[in-house]
């Protein structure tokens, strides 16, 4: 089963359940793995893609891609960076495998991650 | 999934939490601060008077921050969850599970039980996959029990995660036409479903008109969206300057006293704040006297 262990730029389609059985959004999520975490055998961490709530001083611009199940203008946004269950990433009907986002999107997306307000030496 | 607050002889009154919170050591609660929050902080989350969680700052932004969650004070957690004294007990927070949360949530500063450059060396040791300069938890068993405890503190994470503030009023302001795209709904599909001529259909979609909260539910339905989504709604001053935590227990009595819940009472202030006169003062000082004269009347009547 392709995209079973989420690696960086890897994007989903993730069912409510994978991360909240009660979220209060019932539409499936495309999240992209920012940080694989091998040291946490529970959780990935994931980045939200929003086409509706963004805050356009820090949301990185992110454009239509169909062929990625991306089908609208949209931001990608650290405001909802959360932890993704292992144990269902890549089934089908909860954590879907979407596509590895290609260059440079990808390296964008991550950088965006990486720039964001974290502890510093 | 809250904690049961009510033991130990603690007391809390509905809408707002009067005493610490299961074990907080009064003497801490009685110092707690709500200045801004700063990376190391650790803060106690709530909302609605209910206590959340409690988690350490990573990063901070105007309208929300990021955070380690952290368990409540003998509370157990596995590895990679790293371990950290406080003014509270100790405790174990999760690098790994880093969130973001609406700075609404953000009720009061506990301690500062950590330095920005440990944190930074903790991230680097994630990063790098070599010893963490802070003691992890103990590693625990994979077993039923504990899926069900890492399940447990995920989802009310999550939940966390997306309390979001404030929703967009209903009514008030204009529909996101990026939210109707991404479900290919076009001009003539909103006209057909509001049953309104094609005009008013381009004046919503332009922001010229606002839907009602009855035309919000009709597209709600048709497209599966939230009502939130279809909604435009940017940050404005008088949200910003709510979301401070050092309105935020003045905001949760005047949410106690009229027995309304704390976004209800968030909402009240913005109305009596657009009504102010707008020529008296700055307009931080305009939403503070806001809120201290709706704190004011309450314990006028009292």
């Amino acid at each position: 089963m392709p995209g079973k262990v989420a690696e960086l730029g890897d994007l989903y389609n993730v069912a409510p359940e994978a991360t909240l059985e009660r979220d209060a959004k019932t539409t499936f999520r495309r999240m992209v793995c920012v940080a694989e975490r091998p040291q946490d055998v529970y959780v990935w961490t994931a980045m939200a893609r929003t086409t509706s709530a963004p805050d356009e001083t820090i949301d990185l611009p992110s454009s239509e891609q169909t062929e990625f199940g991306l089908t609208a203008p949209g931001w990608w946004s650290y405001r909802f960076i959360r932890s993704v269950k292992k144990r269902w990433t890549g089934d089908p009907s909860l954590c879907a495998y979407l596509a590895t986002l290609p260059e440079p999107m990808k390296s964008q997306v991550l950088a965006h991650y990486r720039g964001r307000p974290k502890p510093g030496r | 999934m809250l904690m049961d607050f009510d033991r130990d002889g603690e007391e809390r009154m509905m809408n707002r939490i009067v005493s610490a919170p299961f074990g907080i050591d009064s003497t801490v609660w009685s110092q707690r601060e709500s200045s801004s929050p700063e990376v190391g902080e650790l803060w106690l989350l709530a909302w609605n008077g209910e206590p959340l969680g409690l988690a350490i700052v990573s990063g901070v932004t105007p309208t929300f921050v990021l955070l380690w969650p952290a368990t409540w004070p003998g509370e157990s957690a596995f590895a990679p969850a790293i371990s950290i004294d406080t003014s509270i007990g100790g405790l174990f927070a999760w690098p790994t599970r880093e969130t973001g949360v609406g700075r609404h949530l953000l009720h009061s500063r506990l301690d500062q039980p950590v330095s920005e450059r440990t944190m930074a060396l903790v991230l680097e040791s994630l990063d790098n996959d070599t010893e963490s300069p802070v003691p992890y938890a103990q590693t625990g068993p994979d077993n039923q029990e504990r899926f069900a405890q890492e399940d447990a503190m995920l989802d009310r994470w999550e939940q966390i995660c997306l309390n979001v503030w404030p929703k967009p009023a209903l009514g008030t302001e204009p529909l996101n036409p990026d939210a109707l795209r991404a479900v290919s709904l076009k001009v003539s599909d909103v006209s057909r479903i509001l049953n309104i001529d094609s005009a008013d259909s381009v004046a919503l979609f332009r922001g010229e008109s606002f839907p009602t909260s009855e035309q919000v539910s009709a597209l709600s339905v048709a497209s599966g969206l939230e009502p939130y989504e279809l909604i435009s709604s940017p940050v404005s001053e008088d949200v910003l300057f709510l979301l401070s935590p050092e309105l935020k227990g003045s905001i949760e009595r005047i949410g106690e006293a009229r027995n309304i819940d704390e976004d209800v009472a968030r909402a009240l202030i913005r109305s009596e704040y657009a009504l102010a006169a707008r020529s008296d003062g700055n307009a931080r000082a305009r939403l503070f006297d806001t809120v201290q004269r709706l704190a004011s009347d309450l314990d006028d009547s009292r």
